[in-house]
């Protein structure tokens, strides 16, 4: 990845494309960070013990509603990744607006042209555009693996930077103790009381609206929570008596922390920020509603809103489909996260 | 049951015989009570105050004493988990105290310790083998393999043999956790083993499996033990000589056998007569009363003295036995402040015939007679009595302590009793009274 | 001490229904408790000697417990079929109890002697209750009651806290008190202090005293006559001084042979406590035992009567058998091996299960 960078820093012109009709950005080259980390730190050491795999694999087996989370999870994850790469972004074609989804058909008060057949005068939709279209006469299913980007870059990059910070701090907090642990302690409790969304208005306001934004000031405002509940489990550790046992046996710090202290914290952790990342999906979408984002970042808030416009609800299938995959989103990420605390404990019980 | 080593034990401090394993002398842990930002000491803990002992080779010792005389900290200090406040600690000569990082892990692979609490001893997300094999990852075995076969070869040793490598040891009873933490502390062939209450926590029968266990240990693995317990019948069973600690300091030493016939300090003949013996003949004794004092303000020269059934008189004070502990007793009340007259006050009585009312409730409240068979202690009772009455409590304090002040309270040039031999020559004991 | 039971238990049966199955605790327990005097439950982990006490008074909760068989008679209730309004008057009042963590037993938000004078007030309506608590205090050797009566739990040594419990326990002049395992928590020579004040007391207010115990040196100290279980079946009992100088049962003999210290070395006993899921076929202790024979894992034994109030549950008291084959060498060699680990590991799998519905299996 790093080798990617470089040549994009290096060769790239200010216009030139790096790979096909990609052009990354900022954004994008923190989502490549993040998705590599994400991989590597995450999903990778769990993939590869045997343990949480199996763990995972019955509780997958025995509760349906996360076995559905996951697979949406995946999906979005994937079409987010690879898929709007391979698909682009939807183009605009002002004469298809509001084709209404295949096999139903809609309102005559739509006057744009009919892709599909037409029966008793009105506008039937068809599998050109399985999903209808938007005011744009972009794709609905097109906009919502877009949308799936969008959430893919917002969750994984913001939950980079809470993770990291989170842990740093409260792993320091916890585990240094005395004053360095009153003095960060109290600049969390501080900051805690600072609300991201508001400022993030307040930014949108002053300069442009962006998702990076966004994204900067959740990640570097919200972190509190979670680096709380790491110091609290830091602390909890470093008082065990297995901990005891290991200095006994001459194990030095680096050896605590590594294989007593982040393996249990590694629950709290993904619990922690899942809920963060649920709720920052969430904002995003009320954000779009106010119309403080980027608008050409068609993320599904944005797409939805733009959809309760004038002809709301006549063109309910702009609305639908992104809702429903907001919807569910929100929905799976809580579950899994609720999942991943009993995948990361191994007997369940407190 | 005692290690069949055979050494010459006899290895007290300053006698003659083959060099110690372990040798500590002088040492000291203090915790300070702070208060404030700043972090002002007001008081201190005085966990460990002034502990010598050795550890011969091959020899078990045993140190026992109620909860809170210091003898877990001992532990802790003596491997140097938590720094001493004083004193010199040496291991096979080598001092532990100055030990720098690299000798420091050296010095780890060779002393181990063993826990009381065997559900507190694992990391509940290791399993069996991570978790016996983490002491040799730390000292550097990267081999997964190997560190198994050797977690094997230890399982069986401890009679564990058959059990899947891979469970989490939370699976497991009390006495096979305990054996697990064997294992742990064997695996890197320690010379040797602190074990802090290691079958405290565990059923009566399964105990005597794992004490039969921990003594095959020893043999096998030649070790020797520090072996610390506040259950006297356990350590008679497993050591070889015994230290007996109260409120920071050893108060008598010596082999095992000789201190329970013939003990020489009044604490260890406390300690020994309250425990329940199931072939016990005869009703039990006296328990010893009141509770030990507070580690931050110890009592003056023998700590033992407030509670002590045998108080030395100071000279000149001639009171039949029990009298004397009564009028101790009186003092150490008023001392404490403990005396509250309205008990003792019945209806509005005022005036001259209260006085006599309260002098009477007083002596009959703490059982002393009418009048004291001395004069000089009657003298000194009554105007003590006369001034707490009057409501002067630090008057009689000070009256009281004017007669009624025994020599097991100054001690030596440093405040404390020295340490005497005992009867047999074989051990110390720290009392001012003969053995 | 007169000779009418205050307290009788026949034929107890209680069992725990959890999702791995059903675990008895105890089976057919019975046993007295006369006014007066002081009964001993001695036993290990698994022993149903914790459950036996609190179903006395019911407090065992039910679901997941079940009382399957048997009474508790008191005062001509049977208190198995009691009502809840019946059992709230007798606990404290009649039977008191005092448990193992003085922790436990008082609150951390209030004085001691708000908590004695409130047990007091509980069952009656006493102005005078402050005034009592401080009595109390006094009668359990505080010094300086009135001083004490003032401090918080958090204040106090354990020693101390014991005192408090026994006070609020005895606040209500109750007639039997079931005491489970007082002094395992404090040192040797708190623990002879509360052993030697409980005693004075019992004699003082002529309590029945159900003592519950592991350790047989406390029960040579405290009991009049003893009653040794085994995985929830009486095993033997007897008065005190016969059980412990001249025990009858292989388990007992073998319990008082792994006592370490007394001078005659000590031999651990072979095996492991029976999985309370998967409990023994016949005679419990059978697999462990070192005299086992076929027999015993055909039936379970009845107690033979082997003397005066003097019962051995074992086939070798009866008429088949001769008793002095007990003290030969063992002829038959019983599955006893050492921590059959593979048997032990699958079995407390379940563990955890029987842990949260049994509240015996955390405290030994």
């Amino acid at each position: 990845m790093g080798l990617l960078l470089a040549v994009d820093l290096t060769l790239r012109g200010p216009t030139e494309p790096l790979l096909g009709t990609w052009e990354p950005r900022l954004v994008d080259w923190l989502l490549l960070l993040s998705v590599v980390l994400f991989l590597g730190y995450g999903v990778l050491p769990l993939a590869e013990s045997d343990r949480t795999r199996q763990r995972l694999w019955t509780l997958i087996r025995s509760r349906p509603a996360l076995a559905a989370s996951v697979v949406w999870l995946a999906i979005v994850f994937g079409f987010g990744t690879v898929g709007s790469i391979v698909l682009g972004t939807p183009t605009k074609q002002f004469d298809i607006v509001y084709q209404p989804p295949a096999f139903l058909s809609r309102d005559p008060t739509f006057q744009s042209a009919c892709v599909g057949p037409v029966a008793d005068g009105m506008c039937q939709g068809s599998l050109a555009y399985p999903l209808g279209t938007n005011v744009y006469g972009e794709g609905i299913g097109h906009l919502i693996v877009s949308g799936m980007r969008v959430v893919v870059t917002l969750t994984l990059v913001t939950a980079t930077i809470l993770i990291s910070i989170a842990t740093l701090v409260g792993t320091v907090a916890g585990f240094v103790g005395g004053r360095v642990d009153a003095l960060l302690t109290g600049y969390v409790n501080v900051q805690r009381t600072v609300p991201a969304f508001l400022v993030y208005v307040i930014f949108a306001f002053v300069t442009k609206p962006s998702l990076l934004v966004l994204i900067v000031v959740f990640g570097f405002l919200n972190w509190g929570g979670i680096a709380h509940v790491v110091r609290s489990e830091v602390k909890a550790v470093r008082e065990a008596g297995f901990v005891r046992a290991a200095r006994s046996a001459g194990a030095g710090r680096l050896h605590v922390l590594r294989y007593h202290v982040l393996p249990t914290i590694a629950g709290p952790i993904a619990v922690a920020t899942t809920r963060q990342v649920a709720t920052l999906i969430l904002i995003e979408a009320a954000i779009s509603f106010l119309e403080l984002n980027d608008i050409m970042i068609r993320s599904w808030g944005e797409i939805i809103a733009s959809g309760m416009g004038q002809f709301f609800p006549l063109n309910w299938w702009v609305v639908l489909g992104p809702g429903l995959a907001l919807v569910a989103t929100v929905v799976a990420v809580s579950i899994v996260g609720d999942a991943l605390r009993d995948v990361f404990d191994p007997q369940g019980v407190a | 049951m005692r290690s069949a080593s055979g050494q010459d034990r006899r290895a007290d401090p300053g006698h003659d015989g083959s060099d110690p394993l372990l040798s500590v002398r002088g040492l000291r842990k203090h915790y300070p009570v702070t208060t404030g930002l700043l972090g002002r000491e007001v008081e201190r803990v005085r966990a460990v105050d002034g502990v010598d002992f050795d550890v011969g080779r091959g020899e078990t010792l045993g140190l026992v004493g109620e909860s809170g005389c210091g003898k877990s900290t001992v532990a802790s200090t003596a491997l140097r988990l938590e720094e001493p406040t004083d004193g010199t600690i040496r291991f096979d000569g080598e001092p532990v105290t100055e030990l720098g990082d690299r000798a420091l892990q050296r010095f780890r692979r060779r002393a181990q310790l063993v826990f009381q609490d065997p559900n507190a001893t694992f990391n509940p997300r290791m399993t069996v083998a991570e978790a016996v094999g983490e002491p040799l990852s730390i000292h550097g075995m990267a081999d997964r393999d190997r560190r198994r076969a050797i977690v094997r070869d230890l399982l069986e040793r401890v009679g564990l043999d058959g059990i899947d490598l891979d469970r989490h040891p939370q699976a497991f009873s009390g006495g096979q956790k305990q054996r697990l933490a064997l294992a742990r502390s064997l695996v890197l062939d320690p010379d040797l083993l602190v074990a802090d209450e290691p079958v405290s926590g565990l059923d009566v029968s399964v105990q005597a499996s794992v004490l039969s266990l921990m003594a095959d240990l020893q043999e096998t693995f030649d070790l020797s033990i520090l072996f610390i317990s506040h259950d006297m019948s356990v350590v008679r069973e497993f050591c070889d000589r015994i230290a007996v600690m109260y409120l920071g300091e050893i108060v008598e030493r010596g082999p095992v056998e000789s201190v329970f016939e013939d003990p020489a300090h009044p604490y260890t003949k406390a300690l020994l007569e309250a425990i329940p013996a199931p072939d016990a003949t005869g009703p039990p004794a006296e328990p010893l009363a009141g509770e030990v004092p507070d580690a931050t303000d110890p009592p003056d020269g023998c700590r033992f003295h407030t509670r002590c059934p045998v108080l030395i008189q100071p000279e000149g004070l001639d009171l039949d036995a029990a009298t004397w502990h009564r009028v101790f007793e009186f003092r150490q009340a008023v001392e404490r402040g403990d005396i509250e007259l309205a008990e003792f006050v019945d209806g509005d009585a005022g005036g001259e015939a209260a006085g006599a009312d309260l002098d009477a409730a007083l002596r009959t409240e703490f059982d002393l007679p009418a009048t004291l068979g001395d004069e000089q202690a009657e003298a000194a009772l009554g105007e003590a009595v006369d001034h707490l009455i009057a409501g002067d409590d630090e008057a009689a304090t000070v009256r009281l302590r004017d007669v009624f002040v025994s020599p097991c309270e100054r001690g030596d040039s440093d405040g404390r009793i020295s340490e005497r031999p005992r009867r047999d020559g074989e051990g110390t004991y720290r009392c001012e009274r003969p053995h | 001490m007169t000779e009418s039971p205050v307290l009788s238990v026949e034929d107890l049966t209680v069992a725990f229904d959890t999702p791995r199955g059903t675990l008895t605790a105890i089976e057919e327990l019975s046993f007295e408790v006369r006014t007066g005097e002081t009964v001993c439950l001695v036993g290990e982990s698994g022993s149903g000697k914790t459950v036996a006490g609190e179903t006395i008074t019911r407090l065992i909760p039910t679901p997941p417990g079940r009382v399957l068989n048997g009474s508790v008679r008191f005062d001509g209730y049977d208190l198995t079929a009691a009502s809840e309004r019946e059992l709230r008057s007798i606990r404290g009042n009649r039977i008191a109890h005092v448990f193992q963590n003085p922790q436990g037993a008082l609150d951390p938000a209030y004085s001691v002697g708000h908590q004695v004078a409130e047990t007091i007030q509980l069952h009656e309506d006493d102005p005078r209750a402050e005034d009592r608590a401080i009595e109390l205090l006094d009668a359990v050797g505080l010094p300086n009651p009135g001083r004490a009566a003032g401090q918080y739990p958090h204040q106090l040594s354990g020693g101390v806290k014991q005192r408090v419990v026994i006070a609020a326990a005895l606040a209500a002049d109750p007639d039997v008190l079931i005491a489970d395992e007082p002094t395992t928590a404090l040192d040797v020579v708190t623990q002879a202090q509360i052993l030697r004040l409980l005693a004075e007391l019992q004699a003082e207010r002529d309590l029945g005293v159900l003592f519950v115990t592991h350790d047989l040196g406390v029960v040579a100290e405290v009991a009049d006559r003893v009653v040794v279980v085994y995985a929830g079946r009486v095993m033997e009992r007897g008065p005190v001084d016969a059980v412990l100088s001249d025990p009858a049962h292989p388990y007992t003999r073998a319990l008082l042979a792994s006592l370490p210290g007394r001078g005659e070395g000590m031999e651990p006993l072979d095996g492991s406590f029976p999985d309370p899921q998967d409990r023994p076929a016949g005679c419990l202790f059978h697999p462990r035992c070192p005299h086992a024979v076929e027999a015993c894992r055909e039936s379970v034994p009845d107690e033979m009567a082997i003397g005066p109030e003097r019962t051995a549950a074992c086939i070798y008291y009866g008429p088949d058998f001769e008793t002095s084959e007990l003290d030969d060498e063992p002829g038959f060699d019983s599955s006893g091996s050492e921590d059959e680990p593979g048997f032990q590991a699958s079995a407390l799998d379940d563990q955890s299960d029987f842990e949260s519905s049994d509240p015996e299996e955390d405290s030994r």
